[in-house]
Order: C-alpha cells, then sequence, then structure tokens
C-alpha cells in the first residue's frame, strides 16, 4: 500500500513539475560544443569566467 | 567552430518552458534562434531568422563564425550597443499565458515549443476578439522592405527589388546597413527584430555605408508591409484562418502532361480527407485539385492552405474543382464555421 502511494506520489509530482514550470529534461545532444543546458547556470558560469553566452534554443523534440 | 565556441558559455534550451520570452523575443514560427549575450542579458546580437523561400537562407557556418568573432570583440570592448537591451526587462514565462495551461497537458512531456508562444498569443487575441490575419506577421523578414541580404556579411544588400519601399527610398546593392532606427545591427537576426517593432504602416530610418560615407535613409512602408509573399511555412498560419480540411501533394510535370494540364497549373492529388467540412464538400482520396477558390496557378498544398487561412474567414464557403477519372466536378467547399479547440 505505501509502495503504492509513492509510486502515485511520484507520477503526480513527476506530472505538476512538468505542467507548472520545470519543463521537460534536457536531451544532450553529441559534438565538439560543449553545451550548458540550463540556462541559468549558464548565465552563473559567464559571470564566473567572464565569457559571453552564446544561447540557442532548438525544439528538439 | 568549436574553437570559437570555448570563448563563449553556451547555453542550449530545448524547449520553451520557464524561458524569460520578455528577453528571448523572437519568430517563434522558427525552429531554430541563437542570441549572443552577456552575463546580464545584455544582447550583443540574434542569430538566425529565414526568407521564406528558404528555411536555412541566413543561416550558415560562415555567417555564424563572422558573428561570433564580432561579438567577442564587442564584449572585451565592454560595449552594449543595444539600448533597448540595456535595462533587463522583467520575467515574463509562456506558462504565463493562459491559454499554455490548455496547451501544456496535450504535449509530450509537457514539452512548451517556439510556435507553442505565438499560438498561444494568437488563441488569447482570437478570444479578446482582438485577432488580426496581421498578427502572423509580427516578425517581417528584410525582404518585405523590397532588399535581398547577403547570406554571410549579413548586413550588405546585394539586391534591391523594383517598385519596392527600398528602392523609392534610393537604396542600392552594395549598401551595409549599420543602424536600425537608432540601434547598431550585425545579423539579419537583429534586422529582423528592429522591424518588428517598425508600426505597419509606418517608417524606419536606415544609417547605411555607401562606399566610404555613412547615410541616413527613410524608408516610408505602406499598410500591410509585414505580409511577407510565401509564409506558407509558418506554423501558426491554421490559428488565424480556415484551412481545406484535406492534405495530398503537387503533381510532377509530367503527371500533370498526362492528364491534359498545364505545367504551371494547379494541380494537388489529395491524399488524405481529415476535415468534415471537406467530406461533406464530396472530396475523396485521389481526386486532383485544380482550382480553389478562384485560383489555378501552380502552388503547393501548404500554399493552398496559406491562402484560406489569410484571405478567407471562418464560415465562408469557396469553390473547389476537381479532376476525378478524366472528369471536371464542380464542388462548394463550407469552411468551418469557427475555430478548432486548443490542439
Amino acid at each position: 500500500m505505501l509502495r503504492r502511494c509513492g509510486i502515485v506520489s511520484c507520477v503526480v509530482l513527476s506530472w505538476a513539475m512538468t505542467a507548472f514550470g520545470q519543463g521537460p529534461k534536457p536531451t544532450p545532444v553529441e559534438g565538439k560544443i560543449r553545451w550548458v543546458y540550463d540556462y541559468e547556470e549558464g548565465k552563473r558560469l559567464a559571470r564566473q569566467s567572464g565569457k559571453p553566452m552564446f544561447v540557442v534554443l532548438r525544439c528538439e523534440r | 567552430m568549436a574553437r570559437l565556441a570555448e570563448q563563449f558559455v553556451c547555453v542550449r534550451i530545448q524547449a520553451m518552458n520557464g524561458v524569460n520570452i520578455n528577453v528571448f523575443r523572437f519568430d517563434y514560427d522558427l525552429t531554430w534562434m541563437a542570441f549572443f549575450m552577456n552575463a546580464d542579458e545584455y544582447i550583443y546580437a540574434r542569430y538566425g531568422g529565414r526568407e521564406d523561400h528558404d528555411a536555412e537562407s541566413h543561416l550558415n557556418k560562415e555567417s555564424l563564425l563572422r558573428t561570433m568573432k564580432e561579438v567577442l570583440e564587442l564584449h572585451r570592448q565592454g560595449g552594449v550597443r543595444q539600448p533597448d537591451d540595456k535595462a533587463a526587462p522583467a520575467k515574463r514565462v509562456p506558462e504565463d499565458l493562459p491559454v499554455m495551461r490548455e496547451i501544456i497537458p496535450r504535449r509530450p512531456q509537457g514539452c512548451i515549443h517556439c510556435h507553442d508562444v505565438k499560438g498561444a498569443e494568437l488563441i488569447q487575441a482570437r478570444r479578446e476578439k482582438r485577432l488580426r490575419k496581421e498578427m502572423v506577421f509580427i516578425y517581417p523578414p528584410p525582404s518585405t522592405l523590397g532588399v535581398e541580404l547577403d547570406a554571410v556579411d549579413q548586413r550588405l544588400i546585394r539586391r534591391v527589388l523594383a517598385r519596392s519601399p527600398a528602392e523609392r527610398a534610393g537604396l542600392r546593392a552594395g549598401d551595409a546597413v549599420l543602424v536600425v532606427n537608432g540601434q547598431a545591427v550585425l545579423t539579419f537576426g537583429d534586422i529582423t527584430h528592429q522591424l518588428s517593432l517598425v508600426p505597419d504602416p509606418g517608417q524606419v530610418k536606415l544609417t547605411i555605408q555607401r562606399e566610404k560615407k555613412t547615410i541616413e535613409i527613410v524608408l516610408t512602408l505602406p499598410a500591410g508591409w509585414k505580409r511577407s509573399r510565401d509564409p506558407s511555412w509558418r506554423e501558426t498560419l491554421h490559428l488565424v484562418g480556415p484551412g481545406a480540411g484535406f492534405w495530398g501533394s503537387t503533381l510532377s510535370p509530367q503527371q500533370k502532361r498526362q492528364l491534359g494540364l498545364a505545367e504551371n497549373a494547379l494541380a494537388i492529388s489529395v491524399q488524405a480527407v481529415y476535415g468534415p467540412h471537406a467530406q461533406q464538400a464530396g472530396i475523396r482520396n485521389g481526386d486532383v485539385v485544380i482550382e480553389l477558390d478562384g485560383l489555378r496557378e501552380d502552388m503547393t498544398i501548404r500554399q493552398l492552405h496559406a491562402h484560406l487561412h489569410l484571405n478567407r474567414q471562418w464560415g465562408d464557403t469557396v469553390t473547389v474543382t476537381v479532376l476525378r477519372q478524366h472528369q471536371r466536378i464542380p464542388l462548394r467547399l463550407p469552411l468551418p464555421a469557427s475555430p478548432p479547440p486548443v490542439e
């Protein structure tokens, strides 16, 4: 019973995260460029390194 | 490319969920767009966009490398060159759009596509009774001014079209566009972004480099100037007007000859009749559409749909002529009375 409740909670939580802002998980792309898939993390790295950002928006699903 | 990319923090956003659409504002009918910016979200350049005839008209390695080098130089100088981007705008995400709450559950993994953002805005406008078909053309390509930009040096005018606003204002092939309405530009994407801010009808002031001189030229843009010639590639067109309710493919010149049709004649072989209105009109798989709403010239099925979306209203009726077993059969196609619910 507890296990079933746990599974249901996970499903509901997963749905809620998807439906309200968290969005789907990134699908890493292969290639020579090292991509960051989290925009806020990208901003943090840019600030830390002093580099500009190259932000690509590409629907890949 | 990879070596140059190491001088940037490369961020890849694969869905619009949670993306600040006040910062990442672009033509959401596109499936690819890039922004060059600093950590404070000051935008150096926008890279991407297209002319109607080719999805990759201004996407190529040479122009991307060129833009990356120019951005690195701007970044080194510490200069923010686009006044409109100086103050980072407040965060607004697609999930804030009321219609998006209805769209998200319909998408696998809840993934918001770029065109979903524009779609949600159009549907919201429709519900608030302020939808106009022109809203599809928010981001006009530079060809709407009457200029063809070089694919690599994207500020360089390759050709000026006859009888266009650009020709009337005196623009010439070889001119380089440096500034649009006070904003320095580097790319096709920058120019398109600035054009998106120009009213319809309106005026746009360009600062041009011609040989060694810098001159200013004002273009007067007539009503409807943002409407491009062939927007049939746009994903959101179906939200502003009714469609035909069937799908098909254009016949080859040889197939047309066999049916006694001219090479430039409309000839679309129907492969799927999915709309109840098209079924009710009597359109069948295997029919060859040779006339629709008075149009008889060669076009693709997407262009045929685009014609209806942009020129017809919900509830209109149009004529269709089909070839069926060598007989020309005139039909009347009643278009859907109202738009479909959110898809």
